[in-house]
């Protein structure tokens, strides 16, 4: 695959989401996003869907009931994008249609005017999507349909939730702090105990 | 009785030690209190989990720090006045207040490994108090808050540990918010910057490091103020307790 990338470090600012943004996205689904300026020229017709890492700037891509997946690439902007996936458990197929429209490619010196308002909502980051309504701890198959084109199939599972009481919070291990102050003290309490009898018994023999 | 130049030198030897003594036992009980008084108030941690001992050695130590004084004091005057009864009474009461700082010494040590050895036991009890209902809930709720306020933190080793298990907090309010919202940064009103990018994970808008380095930083501390420095008083005391001894068999 050739691709030439232009990559335009983002600026963090801040994200302010009105109200009036919910027209859009108007079902159970929440989505974020954040933009970072890069060119493509695609030269295949498959393009790359990945969980959000630290790396993205979120703290974590799984959670227990939602993902966060990467923005299909900013060269098929204005495309409107489809999400079908599979839990691989159940396997249970699900299609979202028209979930949002991939936003065009911006050059920097747009970003510097922090706040874009095209009516609908205000936003300044993209980041991702984020697929809420997933059972926890289930393997899915997730795939964006744009237009003609296809993302690859990626395949994640959610986190499962685990019990707090396995968490086992015993004694984990003796501190060597722990261990030679006891013993040195015991030994010194003992050795004291025993001089002080024998001081006493001495004392009172030497009489 | 020796009443030598060895004799002298020792009694002199005697009453400075027991001067540097009582200046020791007094710094150790004022090293205590500080310890006791909790500035960083994690005190709920430890006295939840049943594992409270770094604050009961720092009780026991503001006792046993004031008695030193008190009794290195005494045996200034016992040596100087060369009493064999007064010796012996500074001898078997210093035993005591001995034995009583080594357990001081001990059991801190001891209880802040069980604490904060590894991050388990912070960890288990906080999923399992914070936002829970009655007194340790409460206490545990308050003390994390303002922990992951003031160090700007997020859960124990990561603000994952609030989605990887489940907790009483997940619980009462469901999966909306993954975190509590005291791991959202917030401006200077109190305000938090970003909510929905707060419970997203971003982490331009909330905290993500682990609180426990925080917390066993300070226990840590604490413990260390007490049990290291009693051994230092104790080891000082033990020469001292030799040298005494000997006196008395001079005497």
């Amino acid at each position: 695959m050739s691709r030439s990338i232009l990559v335009i470090p983002a600026l963090p600012f801040h994200i302010m989401l009105r109200s009036h943004e919910s027209h859009l996205f108007s079902t159970a689904m929440r989505t974020m996003f954040i933009f970072f300026g890069m060119l493509f020229t695609l030269s295949n017709a498959e393009f790359q869907v990945s969980l959000l890492k630290e790396s993205d700037g979120v703290v974590t891509g799984r959670f227990a009931d939602s993902l966060l997946l990467s923005l299909p690439p900013c060269a098929l902007a204005t495309q409107s994008v489809t999400l079908e996936y599979n839990n691989t458990d159940t396997n249970e197929s699900k299609t979202l249609v028209n979930i949002f429209k991939v936003l065009p490619c911006r050059f920097r010196r747009d970003i510097i005017s922090t706040i874009e308002n095209n009516g609908q909502f205000t936003t300044s980051r993209n980041l991702g999507y984020q697929v809420t309504n997933l059972t926890t701890g289930s393997t899915y198959r997730l795939q964006y349909v744009v237009g003609a084109e296809k993302s690859n199939i990626l395949e994640v599972s959610t986190r499962q939730v685990k019990d707090p009481n396995q968490i086992d919070s015993g004694l984990p291990a003796r501190s060597g702090a722990m261990v030679v102050i006891t013993v040195i003290l015991s030994v010194s309490m003992f050795i004291l105990l025993v001089a002080l009898i024998v001081t006493v018994a001495h004392s009172l023999g030497g009489d | 009785m020796a009443d030598g130049k060895g004799f002298t030198c020792l009694m002199v030897i005697l009453i400075l030690g027991n001067i540097f003594g009582a200046a020791a036992g007094l710094a150790l009980c004022a090293l205590a209190i500080w310890v006791a008084v909790d500035q960083f108030k994690l005190y709920p941690i430890s006295g939840v989990s049943g594992k409270d001992d770094i604050f009961a050695g720092a009780w026991i130590a503001i006792f046993t720090g004031f008695a030193f004084f008190c009794m290195c004091v005494f045996g200034i005057l016992a040596a100087a006045m060369k009493s064999r009864a007064l010796m012996l009474t500074y001898l078997i009461l210093m035993l005591i207040i001995y034995i009583f700082e080594c357990a001081s010494c001990i059991t801190a040590v001891t209880h802040r490994d069980y604490l904060v050895g590894n991050s388990n036991l912070v960890k288990k009890q906080m999923l399992k108090y914070y936002a829970a209902d009655g007194d340790s809930g409460s206490q545990i709720t308050l003390t994390w808050n303002k922990v992951m306020k003031e160090v700007e933190c997020c859960g124990t080793d990561g603000p994952v540990d609030w989605i990887e298990y489940n907790s009483t907090f997940r619980e009462k309010f469901g999966t909306d918010y993954p975190w509590p919202t005291h791991c959202c940064k917030r401006k200077n009103n109190y305000e938090v910057v970003n909510v929905e990018a707060c419970k997203n994970g971003q982490n331009t808008t909330m905290f993500t490091k682990g609180c426990f380095n925080h917390i066993e930083s300070v226990f840590s501390r604490y413990t260390w103020a007490i049990s290291w420095y009693g051994f230092a008083v104790l080891m000082f005391m033990f020469l001292l307790l030799i040298l005494a001894m000997v006196y008395y068999l001079m005497l």
